[in-house]
């Protein structure tokens, strides 16, 4: 059980020791993942993420509680077993924000490790965003997630886990580049192998190596379910 | 909030939480050592371990067993006990070098002609017998004939395009007694 605390641990440090803390942003993301096997091999997903903003400041502004819906995303996205750990995806999102209509393409490479007492998942990806009025973005990503039961040496159901990741993400946007961190420890419930549901932190730090630096806290809830 | 928000979060818990919660899968849970059998723990005393010992119930569904984890000299041993704390069998995790050649090569001649591609993930060599003899067998590294040794693997294996995670037990000779896939577990929350 060494190996994941130490995971843990660098993934906490990671992101706290980024300079000076400032919230920007904090509110709810509640997200349901709904998957359907088509295949031996084959999966496709609908993810549905909100953006509930509780607290916002803009800049040079105290803090004020209000809330609104920053932002609605729906995403499809299929996956393809690669062999037994790894998969291949493909996908597309559809964001909805304040009154505009973006589009997302979405690439995605993943690994999964299956290691003695927790998991651990590799997640390369990049997507490329069109936003009326904005340029395109680019981004490249990369997430390293550590799945650790609680209630013994594997997860099955009915048990607890912890799921620790960071993700680093570099985006190329009108020319310039901007880099964000993400941290995000959650608590997990196993219903069963197809039904998950997690709950957590999820930090961002972006625009990161500039004098604008954003943090935002989310409380993050996650259902996943497979059919 | 309003209600909507309020009906929708409402309608997600219920469907969450009615969801069936039956499953014929292996499962183990981590439990105390005050929940652990006097025998099993009394033969656990008269082994040499110094690192902790993590303990474990174990149920297919049916059988109930308990588990003692730990590891000595570099090596990952796991003794499993009926609920009476009666010795079932003592696992041993090895290298592929630390088998004999023989055996190595059976095993080998096995993958390789039964499957496309296949990598072995874990070996670990199983005692079953008197538990005073075991005890000597396993300190010890000798062989006694009473004591049945079997060496149960874990590989990745592909034929055609079905690819598995698989358990298989072989006796000390290499010949295949049986297998059994694991199954895949779900693991949409660590890729989306």
């Amino acid at each position: 059980m060494k190996k994941p605390i130490c995971i843990t641990i660098f993934l906490l440090l990671s992101v706290t020791s980024v300079r000076s803390q400032q919230l920007n942003q904090a509110g709810l993301l509640p997200s349901i993942s709904l998957t359907k096997k088509i295949q031996p091999a084959s999966r496709i997903s609908l993810i549905v993420e909100t953006r509930q903003v509780l607290l916002n400041q803009t800049k040079n502004e105290k803090v004020n509680w209000s809330y609104f819906n920053a932002l609605t995303d729906i995403t499809a996205i299929y996956s393809h077993k690669l062999g037994y750990n790894n998969a291949l995806a493909g996908g597309y999102m559809v964001r909805f924000r304040e009154g505009e209509i973006g589009h997302r393409s979405i690439q995605q490479f993943t690994i999964v490790q299956r290691l003695e007492g927790y998991r651990l998942s590799h997640r390369f990806s990049t997507d490329q965003t069109w936003m009326p009025n904005d340029p395109i973005a680019l981004r490249i990503r990369y997430r390293l997630a550590s799945e650790i039961p609680l209630q013994g040496a594997s997860l099955d159901p009915k048990e607890f886990y912890i799921k620790a990741s960071t993700e680093y993400l570099s985006q190329l946007q009108d020319n310039i580049v901007e880099h964000e961190v993400r941290l995000i420890p959650v608590l997990g419930y196993d219903f069963t192998d197809n039904n998950k549901l997690e709950a957590g932190l999820d930090y961002r730090r972006s625009s990161l190596f500039t004098e604008s630096l954003r943090a935002r806290y989310w409380l993050k809830i996650a259902w996943f379910r497979t059919f | 909030m309003n209600t909507v928000h309020l009906k929708l979060i409402f309608t997600a818990f219920l469907v969450i939480f009615m969801t069936p919660l039956s499953w014929g899968q292996e499962q183990e849970e981590r439990i105390s050592k005050d929940d652990v059998p006097a025998s099993a723990l009394d033969y656990l005393k008269t082994f040499p371990f110094t690192k902790k010992i993590k303990w474990y119930s174990e149920t297919n569904g049916t059988d109930l067993s308990i588990e003692a984890k730990t590891k000595w000299n570099g090596c990952k041993y796991s003794i499993e006990f009926d609920t009476l704390g009666q010795l079932q069998d003592i696992e041993v995790t090895l290298n592929v070098k630390d088998l004999n050649l023989t055996l190595r090569d059976s095993i080998s001649h096995y993958f390789r002609h039964s499957f496309a591609s296949y990598s072995l993930c874990k070996i670990q060599r199983q005692y079953s017998g008197n538990p005073e003899l075991i005890k000597t067998q396993v300190l010890n590294n000798t062989s006694n004939e009473s004591t049945i040794i079997r060496y149960e693997i874990v590989a990745k294996v592909q034929t055609d395009k079905v690819k598995q995670l698989k358990e298989f037990l072989f006796d000390q000779n290499g010949v295949l007694l049986q297998t059994k896939v694991i199954p895949y577990r779900n693991i949409d929350n660590l890729e989306y």
